[in-house]
């Protein structure tokens, strides 16, 4: 009892992570323009802008850009209609996301379904128990608006499903980790949306889980989540290992 | 002060919102995309003044029909923290990139499709207050034709301090939607923002609140 209460203790005041800043939101952005979230060509929002929204100095923003910039993820053209621009070329960006995906460990792939199910799974639950008719209509038609015809749009597509379905637990806390969770880990956890038979089986899993909500079937809505998530670990997995033997 | 009438006052809140917003801002909205840089400066002013005096209203403002506008356009105003610093509504920051347009959404689509105010939720709204929230909306028209909302969000916190002496002073009372979803509840067993059963709705006598889309359930 006395050990646990003191390893209690000794956490209150372990080191925060001391990554430089610039580092983080050269991390971030690096994520983002690896997995597609940001695509090529795009222009990324000003040095200001981008320092107001990430909360950090522009003077921050200027450095990660900088070294973005070193390592051809970004270009910068000045003058009107100037700025940042996304410039890595996709087989670039494919190489990459291959590289993520050997490097991660059988573990981590399990953890990543688990812990998304710990989310996804028990909003399912609430929400065939608890949803009423017009947050089935709001989320029949965000389902219906949804696209999977390419990777970009399934992600998204995904992800905007899966908050939806969150929210209907109506747990701010639960709401706000899954969206960290999609943007720090959805684009690994969902790598096997690249594969356009995946995202034919991602639609289909999805229309199955706003049915079992309708339905009102708390366990059937669990287990759709879990088949879903099942599925996308099992992708990793195999591709992990196809890429391995390559 | 009763339940209903502490509940008719803090929906009242919003709906002063919606009136000072229409009166300040009818002229330039009725000019379409030509008004709009006016149309946002007196959405603007008028937030300003309507969030400093109205401490029960989280935001509000104009959302613009995208089709009429040539594009989306949410002028949106909120009193962010304890100090109430009041800013500008960032939708792309806030919707975290999953809402693909708010016009699908049920405070934009109801009032679009039946022409008639709407009360939404309580639901967790991830596109503006990253909180439970009530969210009263108003169609804007111009001669029948949809220019956009006028509303105003309230929190649940701020809805439950808004009619807590009244709560308080019900014992067991519950505020609930027409869908029998509870918004506030004086009884520790009945959790906010769950649906009442079907079975334990008997045990309530359940009158409408007048002028809002709220009921307020009292034990038998």
């Amino acid at each position: 009892m006395e050990l646990t209460a003191s390893i209690a203790r000794s956490a209150v005041f372990a080191p925060l992570a001391d990554r430089g800043r610039a580092e983080v939101v050269t991390a971030r952005l690096e994520e983002a323009i690896v997995l597609g979230i940001l695509q090529p060509g795009e222009r990324l929002p000003s040095e200001a802008r981008l320092a107001e929204r990430l909360g950090v100095a522009t003077v921050t923003v200027r450095e990660a850009l900088a070294d973005l910039r070193d390592r051809s993820l970004l270009t910068t053209q000045r003058g009107r209609g100037g700025g940042s621009f996304v410039t890595v070329d996709e087989a670039a960006r494919a190489a990459a996301v291959a590289e993520r995906i050997r490097a991660l460990s059988a573990a981590d792939a399990a953890d990543l379904g688990t812990y998304f199910l710990a989310i996804v799974g028990t909003s399912a639950r609430i929400a065939a128990e608890d949803a009423s008719p017009s947050d089935l209509e709001s989320l029949s038609l965000d389902l219906a608006r949804a696209s999977f015809g390419n990777e970009f749009s399934a992600r998204r597509s995904l992800g905007g499903f899966h908050v939806a379905v969150v929210a209907l637990s109506r747990s701010t806390r639960l709401v706000r980790e899954q969206v960290r969770l999609q943007h720090a880990d959805g684009p690994m956890l969902w790598a096997s949306l690249q594969d356009p038979g995946e995202r034919e089986a991602a639609a289909a899993a999805a229309q199955r889980l706003v049915d079992a909500i309708a339905a009102g079937d708390g366990d059937l809505a669990y287990r759709e989540a879990e088949t879903a998530v099942a599925r996308a670990v099992r992708w990793l997995l195999a591709e992990r290992r196809r890429l391995e033997a390559r | 002060m009763t339940l209903i009438e502490a509940v008719r006052a803090v929906c009242d809140e919003a709906h002063a919102v919606t009136s000072a917003l229409e009166n300040a801002a009818s002229d330039s909205i009725r000019r379409g995309a030509a008004g709009a840089v006016e149309a946002v400066l007196e959405v603007e002013r008028t937030m300003h003044h309507e969030l400093e005096r109205r401490a029960l209203v989280f935001g509000g403002g104009f959302v613009a029909e995208p089709e009429v506008f040539g594009g989306e356009l949410m002028a949106w105003w909120q009193a962010v923290g304890p100090d109430r610093t009041i800013r500008r509504l960032d939708p792309g920051a806030t919707g975290n990139g999953y809402v693909r347009s708010y016009a699908d959404i049920e405070w934009f689509r109801v009032p679009r499709e039946t022409g008639a105010e709407h009360m939404t939720g309580p639901y967790i709204d991830y596109l503006c207050t990253d909180e439970a929230t009530l969210t009263f909306t108003a169609p804007f028209e111009i001669d029948g034709e949809f220019q956009g909302v006028l509303g105003a969000d309230i929190t649940l916190d701020l809805f439950e301090r808004g009619v807590g002496d009244a709560l308080e002073a019900t014992p067991g009372a519950l505020v609930l939607t027409h869908e029998h979803r509870v918004v506030a509840s004086a009884d520790d067993e009945v959790l906010v923002q769950r649906r009442l059963p079907p079975t334990a709705r008997e045990q309530y006598e359940i009158s409408p609140v007048p002028g809002t889309a709220l009921l307020v359930a009292m034990r038998r």
